[in-house]
């Protein structure tokens, strides 16, 4: 009797585990499409898009759109492709995720362990800064870059992105150096380590996970913007975004929708690359042992 | 002159006063154990000496040295922490050796010195771990080992043993003991152990509440409490206490408890001016034993027929619980007594080593 019943729990389970993964399944194809969609159509000749199926896998294979995208087609004036807008971007938001999660680090750490009094309230407007939208920014941060002198490069764009990404990157450490115990800073204050010493040798060292998080988030944000890039940069420093913008919504000529998915993937690759490479250096556990255990 | 010197501390965390007016001085080379239970403050006098903590006011001084404006770093101190809080990110020989780098002593000179220490501590064979690859045992040598490394004037142990199991706590209890012995540097320990207090200390410092109760050898503070708190706080039962009436008829003292009357022998001068009064009469279980292994040496025992409530072998030792007057007394008699509940037999009491409270002041009538 209790064999069968037995039979029946593992084959009642065996079901439950079709359906789970017959979900699964199902919404990865579902979030993958699109990226299929992208991936085939950009190594198509334009002439297969208009006549076929966009879901066909290419009959002639070509790399002509990419190569397109990257260096030849017409982005405001000249036929430059996307690739000296990427290196803009690059040079925008490496010092931007740099400077703002490191300041974010600093804040995190002043704020749990070296509070002063009104340290809640001014984390609390920190917190704050977070919820404000980016249009309420644009017209008070275009008076301030035109007053520092950096409107239209990419050090205004830097100041702009760090600025406004401090409210993250600051909740994020500070929530994260909150749990890190108090004593190990009082014995290193004991070992006669200072204010900064402690920071590098200490916080910064077990800090890993909270700096990934933050250096993905930031990443992803500051690369995908699209606002502050069409309202603050000149041509010159125009990031990815907006120069994407310029080549698919371009009003001459044929529409070349290969080349377009070209430039889409081109454009979300850091991200993707920035996911891939740190998520594996997302350790956890590197505070184990530290305190009593 | 006193090696540390603790005068007039008061504390305050905003309207809260932590410590109020703390007095402790010690010897080169003592070892003083600040006692007693939780939020009675003696953290925060760690903390403070430390330089943890700044102080409202007062004075504490280290080899004749003020050093009550000085950094932690500076006032020749070393601590080990109650979570051992060893640096997550360094292996063992960078966590001891952490003190002298951030001192500026050349990297041969440290290798030598967390040598001398692993060896010391028999911590060789760890010092290429992390923290986190240690067991608590381990954990709690390396945070001594970053302690002794360097040398300093005086050791502060905030709680050390309090995260270890009851077995190692009593192994590393005897380890601390015996480096004090070698070392002979003065050490300030909390703890909230009366044991640990007792084996370790060559003084004892009671507070409660922010306020220094007593301080002693373990002796006095054991034998000659100042008070109710510090007589019912330290040792373990804890000495029995009861209210109680003191008379005097005849020229003979006694104390009268609830219907039984036991007499004092040599009352004191103080004693005597209570009689007539309530007081409060305290005896420890040790104390108040079987007839056969009442203290030869004592010069007055009295012995009192009483009924057994409970009995509770230890096995080196038998506590029984009887009744005096309304109050429950616990008393110690050898484990080879046959000692029912409900059996009525003769205790013997230590007069030599009772003590008398004053109930309305809570202190000691010597």
């Amino acid at each position: 009797m209790s064999g069968g019943g037995n039979d029946v729990a593992l084959r009642s389970g065996a079901v439950a585990r079709a359906v789970i993964y017959a979900v699964l399944i199902v919404f990865a194809v579902y979030y993958l499409l699109p990226l299929f969609v992208m991936l085939v159509n950009s190594v198509k000749p334009l002439e297969e898009i208009r006549s076929g199926n966009m879901l066909a896998l290419p009959e002639v294979f070509t790399f002509a759109p990419w190569v397109q995208a990257w260096s030849k087609a017409q982005i405001g004036v000249e036929p430059t492709g996307l690739s000296p807008y990427f290196v803009n971007s690059l040079v925008m938001v490496i010092p931007a995720v740099a400077l703002s999660t490191f300041l974010g680090a600093l804040n995190g750490y002043v704020l749990t362990k070296w509070q002063f009094r009104g340290h809640r309230i001014v984390f609390g407007l920190m917190l704050f800064s977070c919820f404000i939208p980016f249009q309420i920014v644009l017209i008070p941060m275009a008076r301030i870059l035109g007053m520092l002198g950096i409107a239209g490069t990419t050090w205004g764009l830097v100041l702009v992105h760090v600025v406004y990404g401090l409210g993250f990157t600051t909740l994020f450490f500070r929530n994260y150096y909150d749990a890190f115990p108090s004593e190990l800073i009082r014995a290193a204050t004991i070992d006669g380590a200072g204010f900064f010493r402690i920071f590098r040798r200490i916080l910064l060292p077990s800090s890993g996970p909270i700096i990934v998080v933050t250096v993905i988030w930031q990443f992803t944000n500051v690369w995908n913007d699209f606002l502050f890039g069409a309202s603050f940069a000149d041509f010159d420093s125009q990031p990815m975004t907006v120069a994407l913008n310029n080549l698919v919504s371009s009003s001459t000529g044929v529409k070349e929708y290969n080349v377009h998915f070209a430039g889409a993937i081109l454009a979300a690759l850091p991200t993707l690359v920035v996911y891939v490479v740190s998520g594996r250096y997302f350790v956890r556990g590197l505070m184990a042992g530290a305190v009593k255990g | 002159m006193a090696f540390l010197e603790i005068r007039d501390l008061h504390k305050s965390f905003g309207e809260v006063d932590v410590l109020k007016g703390i007095d402790i001085a010690i010897e080169e080379g003592g070892f003083l154990v600040l006692v007693g239970p939780s939020g009675c403050g003696k953290s925060t006098l760690l903390n403070s000496i430390a330089g943890l903590e700044t102080v409202t006011s007062g004075e504490i001084r280290i080899a004749g040295r003020a050093v009550n404006d000085l950094h932690p770093s500076q006032r020749d101190i070393a601590m080990v922490f109650q979570s051992y809080a060893l640096y997550p990110n360094m292996n063992v020989a960078e966590n001891i050796a952490f003190g002298l780098e951030m001192r500026g002593v050349a990297k041969a000179e440290r290798e030598a010195a967390v040598a001398r220490v692993a060896e010391m501590l028999q911590i060789g064979p760890l010092l290429k771990r992390r923290p986190g690859q240690l067991s608590g045992g381990q954990r709690q040598r390396v945070a001594m080992g970053r302690a002794l490394v360097r040398d300093p004037q005086v050791f502060l142990f905030d709680e050390p043993l309090s995260n270890l199991d009851a077995k190692l706590r009593v192994d590393m209890r005897t380890e601390i003991k015996k480096l004090h012995q070698t070392l002979a540097t003065t050490i300030v320990y909390v703890t909230h152990d009366q044991i640990e207090a007792m084996t370790l200390a060559t003084q004892i410092a009671v507070l409660k509440d922010g306020i220094l109760q007593q301080v002693g050898t373990p002796d006095q503070v054991y034998s000659n409490p100042a008070n109710i708190f510090v007589a019912d706080f330290m040792g373990s039962p804890t000495m029995n206490l009861m209210p109680a009436s003191l008379q005097q008829a005849n020229g003979t003292t006694s104390v009268q408890i609830g219907a039984v009357s036991l007499p004092v022998s040599e009352p004191s001068e103080a004693l005597r001016s209570h009689a007539g009064r309530d007081i409060v009469f305290g005896v420890r279980p040790e104390d108040v034993t079987d007839l056969s292994s009442a203290d030869r040496s004592a010069r007055f025992v009295e012995t009192l027929e009483c009924g057994i409530d409970v009995v509770e072998p230890t096995g080196a030792d038998k506590f029984v619980v009887t009744r005096l007057g309304e109050k429950e007394v616990t008393a110690r008699v050898r484990s080879s007594e046959r000692i029912a509940p409900g059996d009525r037999v003769p205790l013997a009491f230590n007069m030599d080593k009772v003590h008398f409270f004053d109930p309305r002041t809570e202190m000691r009538i010597n």
